[in-house]
């Protein structure tokens, strides 16, 4: 019987049962609760009693509202949201530091504290940087005469040194510039000297018949475009 | 309640664990009281959070009178009614909710869910007491003496608040037109 149906049942009935000690267990006898002894007392009853039963429908579907569940979110963060809510009442106002903004950010704390590091390790770079380190490296001539000195102190000309100070710009050119002709090692002196001719002379008969199809197609080409040019300037004019 | 006077002794000695336990050991079955008494999520949730702040804000006074659960539905309890009283929101049901189709499982859920709405619209038209005691016993499963100790009332007068919203839901069904929620309806009023 649904409710509706139970309900009009309701209107038309004029006998109401006043069995309280009954109706009471009632709600006991939907939950499987009973005893033996007090179920059977209710069963009897029921077969009896249309008043009791309607009620027993009542209480049923009362019974058997559901409540939705929020999620499992929502059951996480509440104990945090409490805890903020009742040390924000336990210091008497909503202090906004910077320890209420990490509890509101949603990131945790150490994530705040590795950024605050990087930034905190960016900043002292900027400012105490050291000087570049291939300079942090030059070792001073050895000599009674410091190039530095007097490079240091501003533009220099050249024709005004003298042999003292000319002799010690140049052993420190020499220092100074080691690791760079170092760097370009002896492959690079031997490219100036290498003649043309001897590595045209390893090439096969028809590795140089290739090469000289390419310098033919080239040479075309870049006719070509001189042609082009020179007829668009004089099209211009 | 052994479990709950170390969890106490501990919260208020300032332990974070011991706090968050505490919430999460109530947290569900409070809600689903608060839902049943205020028939939204938002309501429910806000006088959750609210009941579970002023318990803990007051941890200091509380005295082991009672145990801590029945202070905190106390609390939840006290809450919950103020906000029926300002409510005026009525929710009814409209065709425009359900699709209508030949299949006559659509009436069936219809007619189900006229049901649903009208038991409600008749369980927030009880006065407080007897809505809450009817609420306890029959969703909550509480028993009499218990509803008594939240209600703070003797057992008898948990029964006879009982007794007269049974009564009163029956004759609210029985009317044609139920009144607008926050109107309780005229005349015997039976709350104890």
């Amino acid at each position: 019987m649904n409710f509706r149906q139970s309900a009009i049942q309701c209107r038309e009935k004029t006998v109401k049962c006043r069995k309280t000690d009954i109706k009471e267990l009632l709600p006991a006898y939907l939950e499987h609760g009973l005893g033996n002894t007090s179920l059977a007392l209710v069963e009897d009853h029921l077969k009896t009693c249309e008043d009791c039963r309607d009620e027993l429908s009542l209480l049923s579907m009362l019974g058997e509202e559901t409540v939705p569940d929020p999620g499992e979110a929502f059951w996480d963060a509440l104990p945090g949201r409490v805890y903020r809510e009742v040390q924000a009442g336990a210091s008497g106002k909503k202090t906004f530091g910077f320890a209420r903004l990490f509890d509101l950010a949603p990131a945790p704390r150490w994530a705040w504290a590795t950024t605050a590091l990087a930034i905190t390790a960016m900043l002292s770079f900027i400012i105490f940087r050291p000087s570049h380190p291939e300079l942090a490296r030059t070792v001073p001539p050895d000599t009674s005469m410091v190039f530095d000195d007097f490079v240091s102190v501003g533009p220099v000309n050249v024709a005004e040194l003298s042999s003292s100070e000319l002799i010690a710009a140049a052993r420190w050119a020499q220092n100074a510039f080691a690791p760079v002709r170092d760097a370009i090692g002896e492959d690079g002196a031997d490219a100036r000297e290498r003649d043309l001719s001897e590595d045209l002379s390893n090439l096969s008969p028809e590795e140089l018949d290739r090469l000289s199809e390419m310098i033919k197609i080239k040479e075309q080409e870049a006719r070509e475009k001189l042609r082009i040019k020179t007829s668009n300037e004089k099209g211009l004019v | 309640m052994d479990e709950d006077l170390e969890l106490i002794t501990r919260t208020r000695a300032g332990e974070r664990e011991a706090f968050d336990e505490l919430v999460r050991k109530y947290q569900k079955q409070l809600y689903a009281m608060l839902f049943r008494m205020l028939s939204n999520h938002e309501d429910a949730s806000d006088i959750l959070q609210k009941a579970f702040i002023k318990a803990f804000t007051g941890l200091d006074r509380f005295e082991f009178r009672s145990s801590f659960r029945t202070w905190l539905y106390q609390i939840a309890i006290n809450l919950a009614k103020n906000v029926y009283r300002d409510r005026s929101r009525v929710e009814r049901v409209s065709l425009d909710d359900v699709v209508l189709g030949r299949d006559p499982r659509i009436v069936e859920k219809l007619i189900h869910k006229e049901n649903r709405q009208l038991l409600r619209r008749a369980l927030a038209n009880l006065p407080d007491k007897q809505r809450i005691t009817l609420i306890l016993r029959v969703q909550e499963g509480r028993k009499f003496d218990e509803i008594a100790e939240l209600m703070n009332c003797s057992t008898g007068t948990a029964k006879t608040n009982y007794h007269f919203a049974v009564k009163k839901m029956k004759k609210i069904l029985r009317e044609d037109e139920l009144p607008p929620i926050g109107n309780p309806v005229p005349g015997e009023d039976g709350e104890v």
